[in-house]
């Protein structure tokens, strides 16, 4: 079988439309600053159908999705997304239709901590096999976070059960994927151009190998988990019975290359990429916190080992 | 009993008296109390920490008499390291002063700034720090361009330096500068003593990733020093700020790597909280982990035998650098795995839930600081293993060597 992984002229126009929003409302201090969710441009993303995706009412499907979260990660940009989009494939369309228009957040994860609690409307409890539409048996308690998302620790009471969860699962650790690969790419790219720039030694840095071998094999890695990404993403839209392994190889794949090239970024940038106004540490603390949530990495793990009958 | 065995027990009881109500001790899984606190508590508490050595006698204790430490042997010094690792003592923000600043003023000062410098920054009175590294030189610190143009009066500097860690807090900076405009990389610099509070010098904080700031941008501006500034002969900044730097080494890689990630027995605990101990892939990495922090102590033990020795600080404290920060990384990655979101998420107040995070933001800036992980291979590779070195292009200076 034959697998076309590039996306069709639909979903490149829907990836340039998020690349365009994310350079608007994240310019500047907009996706660095204090504000965690700027509303212009949760608001955009909800009036290109990127928060509606993947649901009945919203159409489209996994490959949308993936070609929407790799610009997303390209940018470092914020948001709930992985929840949203888990939600999307779970709730009823009039339970999910404030969340599609933007209108209110959604908290998918296990609870007592959940991401963006503080700030949602909808609540998801889920694990790696079920789901429940759940409401907070109090006011989440805020925590703190690295990536300064409000997340909070909160009792929640199952309202009714949303049944089998495998596939929106699968779904949420695809766009974890994408988005992780997304921001990936965009740390090897600009360490690369870094290194070019970067003289000591009287030459560009980029030209000790100790610099440009490392960068080169993130490379590799990231190409690898984007393309896993994708083929996850067509898998899931193909009904493929493969596509719950297949989307947690893509995260488990994007999350090792992310979090190397992460490291590989700092490494090229030296102090600056360490220091809050430099470009590489919000992509990187982003890539931190949402390597990890809402679905763990220990259930991609099982999913990975149970589709080789171990 | 030995003399040895008297001032262990001196030690001892120092820390077993000072340490509780002093606010000294590691919880049961050996981390130290979270250090949030604002610059002007911490710096109170360091100094408090050190005056309460020093009246016991045990502060500086293998400095001179001649400049206010206690005339002792390494080997006391040696002694006392290994009780107080038990402990954890606020003195950190002393690293640069008393660790790296110190042995070269003692090295290459003469006899009127050892006695005028030394006693305070020993003591803490004064802190110190180290004004190296430039926008432009960074691992390759011959690249120094910050001018210090000596006239009649005594130096004129003009320039930036920037990563310069604890500058707000420190009273006297050791400046690398370009004296000698004609020449180039490491002929023509010499080393200057600066007094932080002269007219003339701005310090700009800059904020890590981790949200504190701990290092800072200088700018001088005109700023005038006296003509007994320099530190060693002038136009032989290089050789003077070799002396630092090996030191620098020596302090990073010999201090406590717990200090940095979280330790095996603690990442264990929390595998056995979370259920995840019996993962026999978490397993592993924890006895790995544990295995490399046992080599990494080695490593520092071995420098401090060759110091005690009266070998001067070699080659062999990249060695020990390298490894506690490898230690460190594959610490906080395996924090990551056994936590899950619980490492990037915790309750405000709960300082020691925020650790974990932390550690995260803060090991990547250990294979940048103090000399990266290239330039510490680099020095592996030549002058322990006696490598070539890295072909040059054509038009480098010949007379070029790496830190």
């Amino acid at each position: 079988m034959s697998l076309d992984l590039s996306y069709s002229a639909e979903q490149s126009e829907l990836a340039r439309s998020v690349d365009g929003l994310c350079r608007r409302c994240g310019a500047g201090a907009g996706f660095t600053g204090t504000d965690p969710l700027p509303e212009q441009y949760w608001r955009g993303l909800a009036e290109l159908g990127v928060l509606g995706l993947g649901t009945a009412a919203g159409g489209g499907g996994a490959l949308e999705i993936a070609a929407s979260m790799e610009q997303l990660g390209t940018h470092g940009a914020p948001g709930p997304l992985v929840g949203t989009f888990v939600a999307g494939a779970l709730l009823d369309p009039a339970e999910m239709e404030p969340v599609s228009e933007g209108r209110q957040l959604a908290s998918v994860g296990q609870p007592p901590l959940m991401p963006w609690a503080t700030r949602a409307g909808v609540f998801v409890e889920i694990d790696s096999s079920e789901a429940w539409l759940s409401r907070p048996a109090g006011a989440p308690e805020p925590v703190d976070t690295t990536a300064g998302e409000p997340w909070g620790r909160v009792e929640l009471e199952r309202l009714r059960p949303l049944g089998d969860a495998t596939a929106a699962v699968a779904l949420g650790q695809t766009a974890t994927a994408a988005y992780l690969a997304g921001a990936a790419q965009h740390l090897v790219e600009i360490a690369s151009q870094y290194a070019t720039d970067r003289v000591q030694f009287n030459r560009p840095i980029a030209t000790f190998q100790a610099i440009s071998h490392p960068l080169a094999s993130c490379s590799v890695s990231v190409a690898a988990s984007r393309i896993m990404a994708r083929a996850a993403a067509c898998a899931l839209d193909n009904r493929d019975p493969d596509a719950p392994a297949a989307a947690a190889r893509a995260r488990l794949s994007a999350t090792a290359s992310a979090t190397a090239s992460a490291y590989q970024a700092h490494q090229t940038f030296g102090a600056i990429g360490f220091t809050i106004e430099g470009p590489v540490a919000h992509v990187s603390l982003r890539i931190r916190q949402l390597s990890l949530q809402p679905i763990p990495v220990a259930s991609a793990r099982s999913r990975v080992l149970e589709s080789l009958g171990i | 009993m030995s003399s040895d065995d008297d001032f262990r027990q001196r030690v001892r009881s120092f820390l077993a008296r000072h340490g509780p109500t002093e606010g000294w001790m590691r919880d049961e899984h050996g981390r130290p109390p979270p250090d949030d606190a604002p610059d002007e508590v911490r710096v109170a508490r360091a100094r408090r920490c050190l005056s309460l050595l020093f009246d016991a006698g045990l502060g500086a204790i293998s400095w001179p008499q001649l400049y206010g430490g206690q005339g002792l042997s390494n080997r006391h010094q040696v002694i006392f390291n290994e009780e107080a690792a038990g402990y954890a003592l606020p003195l950190d923000m002393f690293i640069i002063g008393v660790g790296m600043c110190a042995p070269t003023v003692l090295a290459h000062g003469t006899e009127e700034q050892r006695s005028r410098h030394l006693p305070p920054l020993l003591r803490g009175d004064e802190i110190w720090c180290q004004l190296f590294s430039e926008p432009g030189a960074g691992s390759d610190l011959a690249a120094v361009c910050c001018r210090a143009e000596q006239d009649t009066g005594g130096w004129v500097v003009n320039g930036q330096k920037v990563w310069t860690s604890g500058a707000h807090n420190a009273a006297f900076g050791m400046l690398l500068a370009r004296s000698d405009p004609a020449s180039s990389r490491h002929a023509g610099m010499t080393m200057l003593i600066v007094d932080m509070s002269l007219p003339g010098i701005e310090i700009r904080p800059l904020r890590q990733m981790s949200g504190v700031s701990r290092f800072n941008e200088v700018f001088f501006d005109d700023c005038l020093l006296g003509p007994d500034a320099a530190l060693g002969e002038v136009g032989q900044g290089w050789r003077t700020a070799i002396t630092t730097l090996m030191n620098e080494r020596v302090s990073i890689g010999t201090s406590n790597p717990a200090g940095y990630g979280h330790p095996a027995t603690v990442l264990a605990a929390e595998a056995r909280r979370r259920g995840r101990i019996d993962d026999p892939a978490i397993a592993d990495r924890i006895s790995q982990l544990m295995i490399r922090e046992r080599i990494t102590a080695l490593l520092g033990k071995r420098v401090t035998e060759a110091l005690l020795a009266g070998v001067q600080p070699g080659p062999e404290g990249s060695l020990a650098k390298l490894s506690g920060t490898q230690v460190s990384q594959a610490s906080a990655s395996l924090a990551l795995e056994i936590l899950g979101s619980e490492a990037v998420a915790w309750d405000a107040a709960d300082a020691l839930a925020a650790s974990w995070s932390t550690v995260q933001c803060s090991t990547p800036g250990l294979s940048i600081a103090g000399g990266t992980d290239e330039i510490m291979r680099n020095l592996l590779a030549e002058r322990v293993l006696g490598l070539p070195r890295e072909p040059k292009r054509p038009s480098n200076d010949a007379s070029e060597s790496v830190p």
